[in-house]
């Protein structure tokens, strides 16, 4: 197993329960959840079914490339069930089954878990689920998100691909797992996770940083108002990897980071609930077009 | 013929903290319930797991009992005529109810004579009924948090999956949460293959036994828990060693899993030079497993620890590699954690607080610190504690807050600080201060180890709960974000069950507490009235305290109402009159009525106005029953000043219980009020003395005899 088959045999896996595969956001994210196919496609009434790959920037967790467990930048692979099927548990346990690990031989648990991520104004009750006692995803009923009740609720479904490498690969640590035959995740990240620390920590110019959140704001708000939702919420998760990048450069103030992540968090609501007048206004229309988005075993039992 | 039931809720897996008190509701709700419906039945028991809720009731009656129902029709006057034969009211009642017109009675009631129709309703079948009772029941459990996830928006602890409903061999139907009742129960998901996924067709409700045994699960919280430490005791036993079982992981442990199964690992030894405070922290709250100590020294960690799995993995030794590698992991990081600390000079370390806000408007831990310092400074004095030294532990107190190890194991702030302290050289006595502030965690538990921890503890508390109460931030309900009610629940606990307690005045405090806090903190809010708040906040907790500590309510509102300023006196108070209630009922009830008749009296004179004084004129004594009284309250009131200096309130009691006699006589002889003003301010004066001392006790006037 390299780290890229995985990829691709989750992508595989989902695509068979009906999943759109989405390609990653363009944008610097802290999550999966932050990319519109997640964090709009919640909203509202329409189903929708999503499997993607996400890199994932979180500056504050990057170790210098020191630290095998931690990165600043990684992976997430990222489902939506909306809205979620009776056998979720079973569909997701089938999918490890699917990468080659024989569930009998192992011991798999759900344990608490919540989730919530302020500045989008989200969260869920779900669990981690524990492979051998190693966290391998989180699995979230999602109940808010900008701060609006969900109705259908969705189940997001966030596997951590290194680590389910790991287990899979037995390689001793992130570094070492092989990507690809004959070339290993480090020598593909190991240099620019360094750098990318060194960026984050010591060197990003930090007025440049606090005038770039400025204008993204302005520019999301000015956006926002002329009813563009996606370039509007593009524009806040501008602002959202920018407040990061003060937050690892460590020049905030605890007051002044509330206040920032209220910020967001006000941007936030807006774009959702901007997306939800615009979707309602279209007459939500994936309710009609539901055949396409849901699962084949579903599909095959209809009446042809 | 009785029959048993058998509800089984299924579940996708429910937090382990919530499955106790979900059990407890399960049985006391369905018990009401029965009883409510006048079904009878034998007996009823809960059980359960991750997976399911489970109700076993014995003997349930297959009807319920007839119930005797009365119906009112019109008066009697309107009924018959003066024949006495029935009206055309009457018979239309009857008509009306299907009754024949000689059926009728007449009865009495509150608001004269009526006709009545007197039925025996044949009660329900139990079936019916059960079919309205179970979803009922299901429907009001409640839990610490609750979801949303299917088409009704039904909200549970999590979602349910399927329902086993059975009384005999009979389906109760109903429908929750679009999930239909049936006979159809589920093995543990991954046994013999999840696709396979073991499941099981009930013929009746016993077959419910043998069927969870087939499918490998322990329903009997009881019976997991017991396997659980077996386990543990054994694998430990196999290396030398032995488990340290904490009560709440066993607990937790047994309600993460359906059929516990214990494997023995290890780690290397290399690890063991880290702290053992942190890798038992990892192994017990990020692991869940057990650490091992060594059998024959239980200050030695053995490389080795028991995690419990979900059934028996088919490869043990693929799990227990996956389980050391996540373990030596964590290590690894809390190793690189407290390697970075290190590098930080301490005092660098006391910077970082003032970028960490201890609450919005409140400043940061480097403003709560300056306080902490300032009112250690004041408990030093009244306490008796080396000055330099408690202040030095308050300053250092909460600098762990600011270290890797702490932002990565919460769990440990306190251990932490204590650790580096020591490290960087500072007096043992601050070190384990600082190390124990946090203590008592809950009310009940460990309390700090030395007088200066226990000051810290108490100023720690003291700030947060008065700067909160300030802002408003008072819990409401089940909804105690910050921890306030706790923070209340200790302090309290903290003053009644310590020695410093002694030496130290609620009021003295929060005048000391409010002077800091308003020196350095905007008060938002009128200092009085949080005063009183938070009085009043502090005295339920302390009622709770005593009820924990089995003082019976009137005992309770008695000494409370005579004041609780000295947090541990009021206890000890309460307890001396509880030990000496139960001790000696009759004289303590005798004593407790000729108490209340001084204290009746004194209340009746002041209404009306009456005025006393602290001395009493011996001139104007004239009866013998008056005299007597007098002589011994002052015989008496020596050793019951000095008993009371000493605490020992029992002996308080029981030497002013001696005057007892002597009050029954003087009331029985001696008219209090006197006509004349001299005579009658005196006798009320030589009361006003006694209850001087009573009240140093308890208003006795709440107590039950």
């Amino acid at each position: 197993m390299t780290f890229q088959k995985l990829l691709l045999e989750l992508q595989r896996f989902w695509e068979g329960q009906g999943c759109v595969l989405l390609q990653p956001l363009d944008i610097e994210v802290g999550a999966g959840t932050m990319h519109p196919g997640t964090a709009l496609r919640v909203l509202g009434p329409e189903p929708w079914r999503t499997a993607y790959v996400q890199p994932s920037r979180r500056p504050n967790d990057g170790r210098y490339a020191e630290n095998p467990n931690r990165l600043q930048h990684y992976y997430q692979f990222q489902v939506i069930l909306k809205p979620p099927p009776n056998d979720v548990q079973e569909i997701y346990l089938s999918s490890l089954e699917h990468l080659g690990i024989r569930l009998t031989e192992h011991d798999i648990r759900f344990v608490e878990d919540d989730w919530e991520a302020p500045t989008l104004g989200a969260s869920g009750v779900g669990w981690e689920v524990w492979l051998d006692g190693m966290e391998i995803t989180q699995f979230t009923y999602f109940q808010q998100m900008g701060g609006i009740e969900l109705d259908p609720v969705s189940v997001e479904i966030t596997y951590g691909p290194e680590r389910l490498a790991l287990f899979l690969t037995g390689a001793p640590d992130v570094f070492a797992l092989p990507w690809a035959e004959g070339i290993t995740y480090g020598e593909i990240h190991r240099r620019s996770e360094y750098e990318a620390c060194l960026y984050n920590f010591d060197k990003a110019d930090v007025s440049t940083l606090f005038t770039l959140f400025d204008l993204y704001e302005q520019e999301a708000d000015r956006i926002l108002g002329e009813g563009l939702i996606v370039p509007g919420f593009e524009a806040t998760l501008k602002c959202s990897h920018i407040f990061n990048l003060l937050d690892s450069r460590g020049v905030l103030s605890v007051m002044e980071r509330t206040r920032y992540i209220k910020r967001v968090q006000e941007l936030a609501r807006r774009a959702c609930q901007g997306y939800l007048r615009q979707r309602e206004e279209m007459g939500f229309p994936l309710l009609k077009g539901t055949a396409t988005v849901s699962a084949p075993q579903r599909a095959s039992d209809c009446p042809s | 013929m009785a029959k048993n039931l058998l509800l089984e809720v299924g579940t996708e897996e429910l937090p382990a903290r919530f499955l106790a008190g979900a059990l407890s509701q399960l049985k006391n709700l369905l018990e009401e319930s029965l009883q409510e419906k006048s079904l009878v039945f034998e007996s009823c028991r809960t059980f359960g797991t991750p997976r399911r809720l489970v109700a076993f009731v014995t003997g349930v009656a297959e009807q319920q009992t007839p119930l005797l129902r009365e119906i009112r029709g019109p008066t009697r006057q309107q009924a018959y005529d003066q024949d006495g034969k029935p009206t055309t009211a009457a018979l239309g009642f009857a008509r009306a109810h299907g009754v024949a017109v000689d059926q009728l009675e007449v009865r009495k009631t509150d608001r004269g004579e009526f006709v009545f129709i007197v039925r025996e309703e044949k009660g329900q079948p139990a079936l019916q009924v059960l079919s309205e009772v179970l979803p009922q029941v299901i429907r009001r459990l409640s839990f610490p948090k609750t979801m949303r996830w299917e088409a009704t928006n039904f909200r549970f602890g999590r979602p349910i999956r399927w329902i086993v409903a059975l009384l005999g061999s009979e389906i109760i139907s109903f429908e929750i949460a679009g999930v239909v009742s049936g006979r159809r129960t589920f093995g543990r998901r991954l046994a013999g293959g999840f696709k396979a996924g073991l499941e099981a067709t009930l013929n009746c409700a016993d077959d419910y036994w043998t069927v969870v045994d087939q499918l490998g699960i322990v329903i009997d919280p009881e019976a997991r828990k017991e396997m659980v430490a077996r386990f543990a005791v054994r694998l430990a036993q196999s290396v030398g060693g032995r488990p340290e079982i904490d009560e709440d992981l066993l607990e937790e442990v047994t309600f993460l899993v359906e059929a516990p199964y214990g494997l023995l690992g290890s780690f290397d030894d290399r690890f063991l030079s880290l702290p053992k405070v942190l890798l038992k922290t990892v192994m017990r709250h990020h692991q869940r497993y057990f650490p091992v100590l060594r059998y024959d020294d239980a200050k030695t960690l053995l490389p080795h620890f028991i995690v419990i799995c979900n059934g028996k993995p088919e490869d043990e030794e693929k799990v227990l590699k996956g389980n050391k590698r996540v373990l030596e992991a964590r290590f690894e990081d809390a190793a690189f954690s407290l390697a970075e600390d290190q590098k930080v000079p301490f005092v660098d370390l006391s910077l970082r607080l003032r970028s960490i806000v201890f609450q919005e408007g409140l400043g940061t831990m480097a403003d709560k610190t300056q306080r902490l310092m300032k009112m250690m400074g004041k408990l030093a004095q009244r306490m008796g504690l080396d000055l330099g030294k408690a202040i030095r532990a308050a300053e250092l107190c909460k600098v762990d807050l600011a270290t890797r190890l702490v932002n990565e194991f919460t769990e440990l702030q306190g251990w932490v600080g204590g650790h580096y302290a020591r490290q960087n050289g500072e007096d043992e006595e601050v070190a384990i201060a600082v190390e124990d502030h946090y203590k008592p965690l809950a009310p009940g538990t460990a309390l700090p180890r030395n007088r200066i921890g226990v000051a810290l503890a108490i100023a720690d508390r003291l700030d947060t709960l008065i700067t909160c109460f300030d802002r408003q931030l008072m819990p409401t309900g089940s909804h105690d974000p910050l921890g306030l009610r706790r923070a209340a629940s200790t302090l309290v606990q903290l003053l009644a069950e310590t020695e410093p307690g002694k030496h130290l005045r609620l009021s003295d405090l929060l005048s000391d507490g409010f002077q800091i806090i308003s020196e350095a903190v905007l008060l938002s809010d009128d200092p009085q009235q949080t005063r009183q708040r938070l009085t009043s906040f502090l005295e339920t907790r302390l009622d709770t305290l005593m009820e924990e500590r089995g003082i019976d309510y009137d005992l309770r509102r008695a000494v409370l109402a005579a004041g609780f300023d000295n947090v541990r006196a009021a206890l000890l108070r309460a307890q001396a009159l509880q030990e000496e209630r139960k001790k000696n009922p009759v004289t303590f009830s005798d004593a407790v009525t000729a108490f209340t008749r001084v204290t009746n009296i004194l209340f009746q004179a002041r209404q009306r106005g009456e005025s006393m004084n602290d001395a009493v004129n011996t001139d104007l004594l004239m009866e013998a029953a008056e005299t007597e009284l007098y002589q011994m309250v002052t015989q008496i009131a020596g050793s019951f000043n000095k008993q009371v200096e000493e605490e020992d309130f029992g002996a308080a009691f029981r030497t002013i219980s001696e005057l007892a006699p002597a009050i029954n006589r003087f009331f029985d002889d001696v008219l209090v009020m006197h006509p004349e003003e001299s005579v009658r301010r005196n006798r009320l004066s030589l009361l006003k003395r006694i209850e001087n001392c009573l009240l140093q006790i308890a208003d006795f006037r709440k107590i039950e005899t």
